[in-house]
């Protein structure tokens, strides 16, 4: 890599980074920073309610990101329909907790919502992962990406749920500091899944799967099981969304979700936990930092600047900003 | 040390370049800007543009100017609540306008409601959107009003008074069109003498037709989308029926002559707006969009000139930005001339106006008259 170009990068990420800090700072109430970034606002308590959301938003884009790393970047399974299992553990935790459970306590509504989710998730990911899991490379991205679109239309075509309308009043518990704690458990789980036993054979079926079967593990179940446990978590991150919302619409789950959580991956560094986790920010904050961009230039130009700093990122570092690296604390030594 | 301050002259400039404390008026508007959708988006923030900008030269409102703020949402409902709650709690507006998606409107109206700041979406027709709260408008007539539309047209205007139903049993729109149709065109006086169902998809509809002509009816109501009435339309003319059809928005495509051919020669349907509407307000809207973005505004634009403008008027009268005093003069609007119609709002904070009916000649569809509910 030439000078130019590391410098280059170094100052489109100091941007991004500027950028970003630029809006956390701002979201405090508190702080010297809140007299000169914004008016005050009409919120009273710490953080602003949109930063609020925003930070949400943040720790459900982690969950999804992370989960699906455990698949495309541990395992080596390209899947490409992650929004399908997210729909599913959305509508799933939004039916039994508006229908069944509309006025329990807040922990009753946290547990059953994310459980029957997760599992609702997970069970679907168990059919699809022992139907199709002889294929392999594009083939099983391809048959992933049409299963998703298949779960999507299904929610569609559901009047229950409300169909084309989307599913309104759906009971909003989730807050910041429970999203917060869970994302921080979900990705420990991954952490510690990633370095025992599973997460080894799983490492090896991903470097050379006949090696690995010569090694004594079984392909298909390693791979199923990582189907399964993905799945689990992305329908957790799915109730989380429909909790936090308030309501969901098919519009949410579509491929484009599916990718925007590859690009979160990729971004970060496929197989990097840590890289997944800061793919997820940089996505999910990036785009509403940059609508202060706006204020500027008069333009809406940020959708511009996402995608250039994407191509920016894959050009100067093509195996992602963590590569294989991992953050100290998340690191196996 | 170049990184340090690379790093701080960033971070200045995008602290200098803050929305300063200002005594502007300041309206958000969320929308599809981009995506799928994103002529929705576009044309609505066009029409609000226009709106503003013509207030703003005739001095503003409340002796301030206006300042509109425009979100993009890429069309997801997760970032249109995301832009309503920045727009509220960040930019501190008076109002929200959008949007144009029922979806992303019924994901944001929550927001709206919660910290009570009045919403106004240009062209939302599903009716749940207003029911999310009393601080929730639309300028935009529901679904079912248009049936109401079309049995006024069709006794006052027409004289007809014997009538044919032929209805859609499969989509909410089709029964909901003709339901009120019925409802209003039997308290007027008129008689329905056939009411007959299909499914969309279905291509023959000749048994329908067959029992419908038996009956002699002087018009038949068809509530359907362009592809099925342009087949019942040329079915119809083949069983022998002379009589003019009729129907709602669903017609609204140039497929409908394609399909129809002259079959469909002569009916009649409502819309929300046409540019061959001779009122003032609606030559004016469309001379000074053309001036300022040279393209012919389309029914979106004109809704989201009618939403601005219905906000900027009850701002006015209200004489306050005050969530609560704004919300009831929204409320009281009546007879207002939008470019879309007289628009006056009901206790659902629902738009009653006055809806076109548009006549097919040829390949054209000309304006008729528009009809006050």
């Amino acid at each position: 890599m030439g000078k130019i170009n590391k410098t280059f990068l170094l100052f489109a990420l100091l941007f991004v980074v500027a950028v970003c800090l630029n809006f956390i700072m701002g979201g405090f109430n508190f702080n010297l920073a809140a007299l000169f970034y914004e008016k005050p606002g009409r919120f009273t308590g710490l953080i602003s309610p949109y930063y609020y959301s925003v930070l949400i938003l943040l720790g459900i884009n982690i969950i999804l990101s992370v989960s699906l790393m455990l698949l495309n970047g541990l395992t080596g399974l390209f899947t490409m329909g992650h929004a399908g299992f997210m729909a599913i553990g959305a509508y799933c935790s939004a039916s039994v907790v508006s229908f069944l459970l509309p006025d329990a306590p807040f922990v009753v509504q946290l547990l059953a919502g994310s459980l029957s989710a997760g599992l609702a998730a997970g069970l679907v990911g168990f059919l699809i992962g022992t139907s199709c899991l002889r294929l392999a490379g594009d083939y099983l991205g391809m048959v992933t990406l049409g299963f998703g679109e298949i779960i999507r239309i299904v929610f569609l075509n559901i009047d229950a749920v409300g169909g084309a309308r989307g599913m309104t009043d759906i009971p909003v518990y989730m807050n910041l500091g429970s999203v917060f704690l869970l994302t921080i458990i979900i990705i420990l789980v991954i952490k510690r899944i990633s370095n025992g036993r599973l997460g080894r054979a799983m490492l090896a079926i991903k470097e050379n799967e006949m090696a690995a079967n010569m090694m004594g593990i079984n392909p298909l179940n390693i791979k199923v099981k990582a189907f399964v446990i993905s799945s689990f978590m992305a329908g957790i991150a799915g109730s989380f969304f429909a909790h936090s919302e308030g309501y969901i619409s098919t519009q949410t789950f579509t491929f484009a979700k599916s990718f925007e959580v590859i690009a979160m991956n990729v971004v970060g560094g496929l197989g990097s936990l840590s890289g997944a986790i800061m793919g997820a920010g940089i996505l999910t904050v990036l785009p509403e930092a940059l609508r202060k961009v706006q204020d500027i230039t008069g333009l809406d130009i940020r959708m511009v600047i996402y995608a250039l700093t994407m191509v920016l990122i894959m050009i100067l570092r093509p195996q992602g900003l963590m590569g294989n690296r991992e953050w100290k604390w998340l690191s196996s030594k | 040390m170049i990184m340090k301050s690379f790093l701080l002259s960033v971070l200045v400039i995008l602290s200098a370049c803050q929305n300063k404390a200002n005594d502007k008026i300041v309206i958000g508007n969320f929308g599809s800007l981009t995506g799928a959708e994103a002529t929705f988006g576009i044309s609505t923030k066009q029409g609000i543009e226009l709106a503003i900008e013509e207030w703003n030269k005739a001095g503003g409102v409340l002796g301030k100017q206006i300042e509109l703020k425009a979100y993009d949402n890429q069309g997801k409902p997760e970032e249109a609540r995301l832009s309503v709650e920045k727009l509220i709690n960040v930019d501190n507006v008076v109002a929200v306008l959008g949007e144009v998606a029922s979806t992303r409107s019924l994901a944001a109206a929550p927001v709206a409601q919660q910290y009570k700041v009045p919403m106004i979406s240009p062209s939302s027709t599903n009716p749940l959107v207003t029911q999310k709260g009393d601080y929730i408008f639309r300028v935009c007539f529901i679904d079912p009003f248009q049936g109401e539309v079309m049995a006024k047209f069709a006794f006052n205007s027409l004289k007809l008074k014997k009538g044919a139903i032929l209805r859609d049993s499969k989509s909410d729109y089709s029964m909901g069109l003709a339901n009120y149709f019925i409802k209003t065109f039997e308290a007027l006086g008129g008689t329905i003498v056939a009411d007959e169902k299909f499914v969309s998809g279905d291509v023959d509809f000749k048994a329908q037709l067959t029992s419908i002509k038996n009956k002699s009816p002087e018009f038949i109501f068809v509530p359907g989308y362009y592809t099925e009435v342009g087949l019942i339309a040329r079915q119809a003319r083949e069983a022998g029926v002379k009589v003019p059809l009729m129907g709602g928005d669903g017609w609204d495509s140039d497929k409908l002559t394609e399909i129809g051919g002259a079959a469909v020669e002569g009916s009649y349907f409502s819309n929300h707006y046409t540019v061959e509407d001779p009122r003032p307000e609606v030559q004016n809207f469309i001379a000074n969009y053309k001036t300022k973005f040279g393209t012919m505004p389309d029914a979106l634009a004109a809704s989201g000139y009618d939403a601005a403008r219905v906000l900027l008027e009850a701002i006015k009268r209200a004489n306050s930005i005050e969530g609560q005093k704004l919300r009831d003069s929204i409320a009281a609007t009546k007879d207002f001339q939008g470019a879309t119609g007289i628009i006056t709002i009901n206790e659902q904070r629902d738009a009653t106006k006055s809806a076109v009916v548009l006549k097919v000649v040829g390949k054209a569809f000309k304006f008729v008259e528009s009809v006050k509910p």
